[in-house]
C-alpha cells in the first residue's frame, strides 16, 4: 500500500476550515501550491487563503477574486495538525491571516456593548 | 439525567415551540384553512416530519463532525456550487428577514396604533440592539416563551368545536374541494416550504457546534428535533383549524397579518386578541433575529471567519457586522412599502427552490463514514432522507410555475 | 539546487468530482428569470369574467372580514386600536379594488357586472373607512351593511362563475 504523502493530505483538505494556534478560525484552504508535479515527486509548498486564490475555482470564483485583494500564502510547514480542520502552529496575526476581523474589530469595539 | 438537566431540556424545547412558528407558517396555514378547510392538514404532518428528519440529520452531522452545515456545504460541493448556495441562501434569508420585520411592525401597529412606517425602523433598532447587547440565551428565552402565547390559537381551535371527524379526514390526503387543483398544489408547496425553511437548519446546526454537542448528545438531538418541531407543528394545525372554521364559511381570504388574530378575538375577546398579537409579535421577532443570524452564519462559515451567537461582537466582528447589515438591508426592503404578506409568500416559494441545495449536502455527509464514523445514517434515516429529497426536488421544480399560474394562490 | 516552482492547482480536478449541484444551479437561475418575467407581466386593463370573479371574491372577503370586526367591536371583544387599524387596512385594500374597477373596461356582455361591482366596491370601502372611527351605534349599523355587501358580492360572483 502506497504511503500517504503530504500531497495526499493536502488534496483532501481543500475548502477545509483553518484554525490558528490560539484556536481561532482564520479562513479556509482556498487553494494549494504544489511543486514538482511534472517531475514525479510533488511537494506541497503553501496553502493559499482568500483573495485571488479563488481565481482557479470556476466562474463564480473568478468573479469573487476580482472583488478581493491578494491571497495570503501560508507555508505548509506552519500546519500543525490535520483533523476535521487544519490547525496551524502560530496565531493568525503572525501569518497575516484574519486581517478582516482585526480591521473590523477596531470599528466594532467603539460600539457600546460589544 | 438529573432533574436540572431535564428542566433545562424542557425549557429549551418549550422555547423552541414558540420559535417554530414564523410569518411563513402564519400566512400559509391561515390561507390554506380559509381556502380548503381541513383538507391540507396532512401536508403540515409531511412538512413537520421532513424538518424533523433533516434537523436530526444535520444536528447529528454537526455533533459528530464538529462542523456546522454550511461549512460542509462548501466542502462537499466545492467552491462554485457552495458560493451559488450561499448567494441563493442570502437572498432568501434577506427576504424572509424583511417579511418578519414587516410582521413585527404590523403587530406593534395593531397593539399601539402608531404609524407603520415609524414602527419599522423602531422594530429593527429594537431587534438589533437586543441582539447586540443581550446574551443570546436571554433572547432565546424571551422570544421563545412569549412566542408561546400563540398557544391561544390551539385553545381557540378546541373552543370553536370543529367537526373532529372532518378534522381527522384532513390528515388523509385525497381529493379536494373548494378550489382549483393548481391552487391546492400551490398550498401544498407553500406549506411544505414554510415548514422546512433552510434558515432553521443552518441556525440549529450552528447552535449544536457552538454548544459543543458531541456523540454523547445524539439522543438529546433526536428528542429536541422531534418534540420541538412536533409540538410546534400543533400550532400550525391550530392556525389552519381556526381559519377553516371562522374564515372559510364567510369567504374571508386572509391577506393581512392582523386577520389570524381576529379569529382568536372572536373566540376569547380582548384578552385572546392581545395574547394572539403578543404571540405573533415575539414569534415573528424571534424569527427575524434567527434569519439575520442564519445569514451571518452562512457567510462566516463559507469564508472561514470567526462566528458565534454567544461570542461578544468584538470577538467575531465580521460575523456581527454581517447580521447588522442583513437587518439594515431588510429595513430598506420593508421601507419600500411592499406588503409583508406578499413578501412572505415570495420568500417561502423561493426558499423551496433553494431547498435541494441545502439538503443534498446534509444527506451526502450523513452517509459519509469519513465524517460520521459509526454514526452514519441507518436504513430508516436514509429511506426518509432520500424520500424527502425526492419530495423536495419535485416541489422545487413546481414552486415557481405554481406561483405564476395561480397568481400567488388567488386562482 | 532550486526546485522549479511551477504552480499547479489541483483544485480543478477536485472541483469536477464535487459538481453535484451544477444542474441545480442552472435550475435556480431559470427560476429567478421566470419569476421576474412573470411578476412583471401586466394582466391587462380589460377584465374578463375570471378577473371580475376574482375582484368580487376579494370584495366579499373584505366586507365579510369588516363585518366580523364590526360585530366584535360592538360586543367589546376588539380593542379600539385594533378595530381602527385593521379596519383601515381593509379600507385601503377595498379602495384599491374600487380604483382598479373604475379604471377598467370589460367585454360588452360584462359591462353591467363591472358597473355593479364598482358601485359595491365604493360602498364597501366607504363603510370600512367609517368603521375605523365609528361609535358603537354606527358599528352596529356597519355590521349589517357589511354583511349585506358581502352577500351581494358573493351573489355577483356566483353569476360570473
Amino acid at each position: 500500500m502506497r504511503k500517504v504523502t503530504d500531497v495526499d493530505i493536502a488534496l483532501s483538505i481543500l475548502d477545509h476550515q483553518l484554525v490558528d494556534g490560539d484556536g481561532r478560525n482564520c479562513g479556509k484552504v482556498d487553494d494549494l501550491e504544489i511543486v514538482g508535479l511534472d517531475g514525479g515527486s510533488p511537494e506541497v509548498v503553501e496553502i493559499l487563503v482568500g483573495g485571488n486564490a479563488w481565481r482557479s475555482r470556476g466562474l463564480l470564483g473568478r468573479l469573487a477574486a476580482r472583488l478581493s485583494g491578494d491571497a495570503v500564502h501560508v507555508p505548509w510547514l506552519e500546519v500543525d495538525a490535520v483533523t476535521s480542520v487544519v490547525t496551524l502552529k502560530r496565531p493568525a496575526a503572525e501569518l497575516r491571516l484574519n486581517r478582516g476581523d482585526a480591521r473590523w474589530a477596531r470599528l466594532v469595539r467603539k460600539v457600546p456593548g460589544s | 439525567m438529573s432533574l436540572k438537566n431535564i428542566l433545562a431540556v424542557a425549557l429549551g424545547i418549550f422555547s423552541a415551540i414558540g420559535g417554530f412558528v414564523d410569518i411563513g407558517d402564519l400566512v400559509f396555514n391561515t390561507q390554506a384553512g380559509a381556502t380548503f378547510g381541513f383538507q391540507l392538514l396532512w401536508v403540515v404532518v409531511v412538512g413537520v416530519l421532513g424538518i424533523i428528519v433533516y434537523s436530526e440529520m444535520c444536528g447529528r452531522v454537526s455533533a459528530v463532525s464538529e462542523r456546522p452545515v454550511f461549512d460542509l456545504v462548501r466542502e462537499r460541493t466545492g467552491f462554485g456550487a457552495g458560493l451559488a448556495t450561499l448567494v441563493a441562501s442570502e437572498v432568501v434569508n434577506l427576504m424572509t428577514c424583511a417579511a418578519e420585520i414587516g410582521g413585527v411592525a404590523i403587530c406593534l401597529q395593531l397593539l399601539s396604533g402608531l404609524p407603520y412606517r415609524v414602527l419599522i425602523p423602531l422594530a429593527v433598532i429594537g431587534l438589533a440592539v437586543s441582539s447586540w447587547v443581550l446574551p443570546f440565551r436571554w433572547i432565546e428565552r424571551v422570544f421563545g416563551y412569549l412566542g408561546l402565547c400563540l398557544l391561544v390559537f390551539a385553545v381557540a381551535a378546541i373552543k370553536l368545536h370543529p367537526d373532529w371527524s372532518q378534522v381527522a379526514h384532513g390528515f388523509i390526503p385525497g381529493s379536494h374541494s373548494g378550489g382549483s387543483l393548481m391552487v391546492y398544489l400551490y398550498f401544498v408547496v407553500g406549506l411544505l416550504g414554510a415548514a422546512m425553511t433552510p434558515y432553521e437548519v443552518y441556525f440549529y446546526s450552528s447552535g449544536v457546534v457552538e454548544d459543543h454537542w458531541g456523540p454523547k448528545d445524539l439522543g438529546l438531538n433526536k428528542v429536541t428535533a422531534m418534540i420541538g418541531y412536533g409540538l410546534g407543528g400543533f400550532l400550525s394545525f391550530a392556525l389552519m383549524i381556526v381559519s377553516a372554521i371562522l374564515f372559510l364559511p364567510s369567504g374571508i381570504s386572509p391577506q393581512f397579518l392582523g386577520t389570524p388574530a381576529l379569529a382568536v378575538e372572536h373566540t376569547f375577546g380582548q384578552v385572546g386578541l392581545l395574547l394572539a398579537l403578543v404571540g405573533i409579535l415575539f414569534a415573528v421577532g424571534g424569527a427575524a433575529i434567527e434569519t439575520s443570524f442564519a445569514g451571518a452564519y452562512n457567510l462566516a462559515q463559507f469564508f472561514g471567519w470567526n462566528w458565534g451567537k454567544k461570542a461578544r461582537p468584538a470577538r467575531a466582528p465580521r460575523f456581527a457586522l454581517s447580521w447588522v447589515v442583513i437587518f439594515a438591508l431588510a429595513l430598506l426592503v420593508v421601507m419600500t412599502g411592499y406588503d409583508p404578506v406578499k413578501l412572505t409568500e415570495y420568500s417561502v416559494i423561493f426558499s423551496v427552490v433553494a431547498l435541494p441545495l441545502t439538503y443534498l449536502p446534509i444527506l451526502l455527509v450523513a452517509n459519509d463514514h469519513s465524517y460520521m464514523g459509526a454514526h452514519v445514517n441507518g436504513k430508516l434515516a436514509n429511506f426518509l432522507g432520500v424520500l424527502y429529497f425526492i419530495v423536495i426536488l419535485v416541489i422545487a421544480v413546481a414552486a415557481i410555475p405554481l406561483l405564476l399560474l395561480t397568481n400567488g394562490g388567488q386562482g | 539546487m532550486d526546485v522549479p516552482r511551477r504552480r499547479r492547482s489541483p483544485v480543478l480536478i477536485l472541483e469536477h468530482s464535487k459538481r453535484v449541484a451544477l444542474p441545480l444551479k442552472r435550475m435556480l437561475g431559470l427560476a429567478v428569470i421566470l419569476t421576474l418575467v412573470g411578476t412583471g407581466c401586466d394582466g391587462g386593463r380589460q377584465l374578463g369574467a375570471k378577473e371580475l370573479l376574482q375582484q368580487s371574491k376579494s370584495l366579499q372577503s373584505e366586507a365579510a372580514e369588516g363585518a366580523l370586526l364590526a360585530e366584535d367591536a360592538v360586543s367589546g371583544k376588539a380593542t379600539s386600536i385594533y378595530t381602527r387599524e385593521h379596519a383601515f387596512e381593509l379600507y385601503r385594500a377595498a379602495s384599491e379594488i374600487e380604483a382598479s374597477l373604475k379604471a377598467a373596461v370589460s367585454e360588452p356582455a360584462l359591462e353591467l357586472e363591472l358597473g355593479k361591482l364598482a358601485v359595491l366596491a365604493n360602498q364597501i370601502s366607504a363603510d370600512l373607512k367609517r368603521l375605523s372611527s365609528a361609535s358603537t351605534v354606527e358599528q352596529r349599523i356597519l355590521t349589517r351593511e357589511l354583511h349585506k355587501a358581502a352577500q351581494a358580492s358573493q351573489k355577483l360572483g356566483e353569476g360570473l362563475a
